[in-house]
């Protein structure tokens, strides 16, 4: 499997498609420079990157940043503890745990996210009473407590409303990790499973020490693809004003109205923190496929 | 045996919600990003009018004030949901919203403006003038803005959008031919893009819209209190103040800059 690089269209045909993307990139960068009434000012938006005054600290998109990683961190937790047992239930031999990860899994890849977000949001996570005790218990916090609680989680007063929405994103993520971890065992041959009865092993040790270790190669490129999903998805939480990169976005627009300069640097970051992700998990699977290999 | 009863459960369930917000030592205001009600400097801070109030209701009931800015459009939802106490954020009281909310008596009044493209429709100095079928009306979603301009101008065609910064763009690119706005967002963006936009109205606004605080049903302990708050600072003049100084000037704007 290593196709030649002059396979197919060759060089002139890739120097022709070049310089026409090119060439529309350009007549749409003339179009909206030029044609479109609008005064860029790109300097406007440093102060909301970075600001200087009084003293050197993160701005409001850099702060929205900090706390989409917060969100995305603690989704992604939510979600590999969610897609974890419910992708062992799906696999399960008793109908009931298998009715119930069918219903979860089912529900949330049926619904469209934002609906989730709002039942999730306005009517389940009032019915969690740990939520409202940890804001109560945070608000009490002093020093060093409140120092690492608001590296974890941010502001202080928004802990109640980060831990719902990371709640509500790793339910909504696990959905589909859980069906990346049932396919993961499922690919594992029956005979892997067998020849672990057959020497005796019970079926716990036989999922963690044989079956697993195996399925997590299969799982890793899927797994960190829906990890970048995660980073993406957690925008959709501006609807129920999570100060994260989004939604500090739309109120700079609402102070400045530099609505082309913000989305296109909210669009920027978003990609910046995805290109990292991806990098990341590319070299993670690199390892692991040199780990077969030996 | 009752204030054993009561102690026990105080912290997290007190009765009404001004007890609940002096246990907590926090009052909670919700509100949008709205120049010059409320907006964020660019070190960060919250300022604006609303953000006066509510900094000043805060030290008069001796507790801190956090800010939770929220979308306008699911602003009282979570304010019934119980995401913050009160929303101090500008909002007109109108019968719909107070079949939801009550609202406290009026501390402030503002009014509906019109800025209009000066390529698309020029020389108008009338409403009657955009009330026709061809003319496209640039909105924010949920607010007064889209009742007073149904009301003015029924056959118009309304575009709604998520914020004022999106209902303005429309109209700078040309692809609305007004927008309605609370004063005076309209003569800030007049003043600020002459070339394109004008003041059909000549600043005049055609709505006088009383702003109320909004709190959740069944507390009456703490809208008689924001009630008589009202009075008091008006009897000082400490509303006026605060309203002439975000309003008639422009002192503030070196700051989001």
């Amino acid at each position: 499997m290593n196709p030649s690089p002059r396979n197919g269209r060759g060089f002139w045909g890739d120097l022709v498609l070049v310089l026409a993307l090119a060439i529309g990139a350009g007549w749409f960068l003339f179009r909206i420079t030029t044609q479109v009434p609008y005064d860029w000012n790109w300097p406007a938006l440093l102060p909301y990157l970075v600001r200087t005054e009084p003293e050197l600290a993160p701005g409001l998109l850099l702060q929205g940043m900090a706390q989409t990683l917060r969100l995305s961190l603690w989704g992604g937790l939510g979600a590999i503890v969610v897609g974890t047992m419910g992708g062992l239930a799906r696999v399960s031999h008793s109908p009931f745990w298998r009715l119930l990860s069918g219903v979860l899994i089912q529900g949330v890849r049926n619904t469209p996210p934002l609906v989730l977000v709002f039942l999730g949001y306005f009517f389940l996570a009032d019915q969690i009473p740990w939520l409202a005790t940890a804001q109560h218990a945070a608000r009490q916090t002093t020093g060093l407590w409140r120092l690492l609680l608001e590296c974890a989680f941010g502001p202080v007063g928004q802990l109640q409303s980060l831990l719902a929405a990371a709640s509500i994103l790793g339910v909504m993520e696990g959905a589909y990790v859980a069906e990346i971890v049932r396919a993961g065992i499922q690919s594992i041959p029956r005979g892997q499973w067998d020849a672990g009865y057959a020497l005796g092993f019970s079926k716990g040790q036989i999922l963690c020490h044989i079956i697993l270790p195996q399925a997590l190669r299969v799982m890793t490129p899927p797994l960190a693809g829906q990890g970048i999903s995660t980073v993406k998805d957690s925008a959709i939480m501006a609807v129920i004003s999570i100060q994260e990169l989004t939604f500090q976005g739309m109120q700079l627009m609402a102070t400045t109205y530099r609505t082309f300069e913000t989305w296109i640097a909210v669009a920027a970051i978003y990609f910046v923190l995805t290109a990292t992700l991806s990098s990341l998990a590319h070299a993670v699977e690199r390892r692991l496929e040199r780990g077969q290999e030996v | 045996m009752c204030a054993v009863l009561l102690g026990s459960s105080a912290p997290l369930h007190a009765e009404g919600s001004l007890d609940a917000i002096l246990q907590r030592g926090v009052l909670r205001v919700g509100f949008d990003t709205f120049v010059p009600w409320a907006m964020k400097d660019t070190n960060g801070e919250y300022m604006g009018f609303e953000i006066d109030v509510a900094r000043k209701l805060a030290e008069d009931m001796g507790v801190s004030v956090e800010f939770v800015p929220t979308k306008w459009s699911g602003i009282i939802p979570a304010l019934l949901a119980g995401k913050f106490d009160i929303i101090i954020g500008g909002m007109g009281i109108t019968p719909a919203r107070n079949l939801k909310v009550n609202f406290s008596q009026p501390y402030e009044f503002s009014g509906m403006s019109i800025v209009a493209s000066s390529q698309l429709a020029p020389h108008r100095s009338r409403l009657e003038d955009f009330n026709t079928p061809e003319t496209v009306l640039a909105v924010k979603t949920g607010a007064t803005s889209v009742a007073a301009a149904q009301k003015f101008m029924p056959k118009a065609n309304l575009r709604l959008f998520d914020d004022e910064a999106q209902a303005l763009q429309e109209v700078l690119t040309g692809r609305a031919h007004a927008m309605v706005a609370s004063a005076p967002f309209p003569e800030h963006q007049a003043a600020r893009h002459k070339e394109r936009l004008y003041l059909p109205l000549a600043g005049q606004t055609f709505t006088r819209e009383p702003i109320g605080f909004a709190v959740p049903k069944g507390d009456h302990d703490f809208l008689n209190f924001l009630n008589n708050w009202i009075t008091v600072m008006n009897a000082q003049g400490w509303l006026e103040e605060r309203y002439a100084y975000w309003f008639r000037t422009l002192d503030w704007e070196s700051r989001l800059r």
